[in-house]
């Protein structure tokens, strides 16, 4: 980490919100954050955590996926997350935020084909991985579950940047996910995976049983997440390394870790 | 910049067992020098290498309803001790127990380890405890740890006679009172947040006064409960605290630390307003 980087990581920034679009249940805020550092380094899978003033009653800070950072000579540096619609964000008003936060996804250094699978609101590094994958030259197919259209996420964005977009109904997921690997005009080398940590282990079993290199987002944050800042132990999750059950922190050694890591025997 | 107590030699901020499991994630925010780091709850016989998942049962104004972090073995109290000796960091160490016994063995077992010597304190939960019990678990721990380690006692605000369980902890051998405000809900149940601060402030009163009447021999006083920005870090300090403890509060904000730490510099006018209370970004100190 360089010096200007750790410097503002440790005081946060205050990012003004530049504007507000709407995406189902969802909406994608865009910020302006004061200079590059320390967001030109970041990646899909890193999170955001915005303090709260427990004066004001919250005494829990907010956890985001951070969904996107562009950089431009023109705008500056502006951030992307996606959060629910029900918190009415308005443009103009300022947040302090922390990050990026954690270990992110690292895109392929080849342009090989990849498998995305997320589920629900959970997807969100997904739809800047997309993004990623697309500009490395990297076929990127989609495969989204979720129990209400509403919470597919950002779908126009998605569709502009991926090779192909498939939804599913959660029941259905392991087998469209099992089609998907199975199938020659996908043929993806890696998998990378968003979503509540029971559907991160069926697709990592999947993938790994077929020899994908598959890499996850372990962190479900409509789940138990208390700081999103690796104090608390909240997100604590039991991962088998080496062999042997261990319990890994999302918030502060990922959240992207190994699908293997998620899997009981992973397949040699 | 020096962090320590003028008076007591105390740091000035601690850090909540069970609220801040592990004080390395803090590491990525600034520069902990001056703060010891906490290891645990460490109970004999416990074997989790960390507390596992914070269980939060709900929310409300101003607080927290939780699940008390479940203890760790001495072996992840050795881990953290060896990570926090390669930085030149130091670590108070929170112990839990059935008995006296019970917590006599863990220091036994630090004492043998080869970084024993990074303890730098060792705080002992005592929330649960009588006057009685807290004596016989004091003088234990007391004759467990090394000469001039210094001890300090977890006592519940909430729970009966304060000043007898205080004057118990110092007649045991504790040179400092943690002054809890953690509200209890049910077995291993606790409210905790910045609705706590009042409960803290009478705690704290309640101690300073019964000193200045000689109903105990006095020690210095931690504050630990409501303390969520520099301002009631401050008021606490006005009823009698020497340093205050941060816990759920930096699950708010873990840069409220430094916010803190800096508004309790020794020479620091008590009642000045701090400019970093809350909210505005400070610039770090140098790591
Ligand atoms: S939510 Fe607190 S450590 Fe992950």
């Amino acid at each position: 980490m360089n010096a200007e980087r750790g410097a503002l990581l440790r005081t946060g920034v205050e990012a003004v919100v530049t504007a507000v679009r709407p995406a189902g249940a969802f909406d994608v805020v865009s910020l302006q954050v004061p200079g590059p550092s320390p967001w030109a380094g970041a990646r899909p899978g890193q999170l955001v955590v915005v303090p709260v003033d427990p004066r004001c009653g919250s005494v829990l800070a907010q956890v985001h996926w951070l969904a996107g950072v562009h950089d431009d000579p023109v705008h500056g540096t502006g951030v992307v997350l996606l959060l629910p619609a029900t918190r009415e964000t308005q443009a103009g008003e300022v947040l302090r935020v922390l990050g990026p936060l954690g270990r992110g996804f690292a895109p392929p250094a080849q342009p090989v084909p990849a498998l995305l699978v997320g589920h629900e609101g959970g997807a969100v590094p997904l739809r800047w991985l997309v993004e990623v994958l697309r500009e490395r030259g990297c076929p990127a197919h989609v495969l989204l579950s979720a129990s209400d259209p509403e919470l597919h996420l950002d779908l126009v964005h998605l569709r502009r940047h991926a090779r192909s977009v498939v939804l599913t109904l959660p029941e259905d997921l392991p087998a469209a996910l099992e089609r998907a690997l199975g199938d020659p005009g996908v043929d993806p080398a890696v998998v990378y995976a968003a979503a509540p940590i029971p559907v991160l282990r069926t697709v990592a079993a999947a993938a790994l049983r077929r020899g994908r290199v598959v890499r996850v987002a372990a962190l479900d944050l409509a789940g138990p997440v208390v700081c999103g800042t690796g104090l608390c132990g909240a997100c604590d999750l039991e991962v088998t390394l080496d062999r042997s059950t261990t319990v890994v922190r999302p918030c502060l050694e990922g959240p992207v870790v190994p699908g293997e890591w998620l899997v009981e025997a992973p397949p040699r | 910049m020096t962090t320590t107590s003028d008076r007591q030699g105390l740091p000035r901020v601690w850090l909540g067992p069970g609220a801040v499991s592990d004080p390395r994630a803090l590491a990525r925010f600034g520069d902990l020098a001056g703060v010891p780091l906490v290891a645990g709850p460490v109970a004999a016989g416990a074997r989790r290498r960390r507390t596992g998942r914070t269980v939060v049962h709900g929310l409300g104004v101003g607080g927290v309803d939780h699940q008390d972090a479940r203890a760790v073995g001495v072996g992840a109290a050795e881990e953290l001790l060896g990570w926090a000796t390669a930085r030149g960091l130091s670590v108070c160490v929170a112990l839990r127990g059935e008995s006296p016994e019970d917590l006599a063995s863990v220091l036994d077992r630090l004492r043998r380890s080869s970084v024993g010597s990074a303890v730098a304190a060792v705080e002992v939960d005592l929330r649960t405890a009588d006057d009685q019990q807290v004596l016989r678990s004091m003088a234990r721990v007391r004759e467990a740890a090394p000469r001039g380690q210094l001890l300090l006692a977890r006592l519940s605000i909430v729970a009966p006679d304060l000043v007898a369980r205080a004057r118990a902890a110092v007649a045991g051998g504790a040179g400092a009172v943690v002054v809890s405000a953690q509200v209890p809900l049910g077995p291993g149940r606790w409210w905790s947040g910045p609705s706590t601060a009042a409960l803290c402030l009478s705690g704290l009163r309640e101690l300073r006064a019964a000193a200045a009447e000689q109903r105990w021999p006095g020690a210095p006083l931690v504050a630990a409960g409501g303390v969520h920005d520099a301002a009631s870090a401050l008021a606490a300090v006005d009823a009698g605290a020497c340093a205050v403890q941060l816990g759920t509060a930096l699950w708010a904000d873990p840069l409220l630390l430094w916010a803190v730490r800096s508004a309790l510099e020794p020479g620091r006018p008590a009642h000045a307003p701090h400019p970093h209370t809350r909210g505005g970004p400070r610039p770090p100190e140098s790591t």
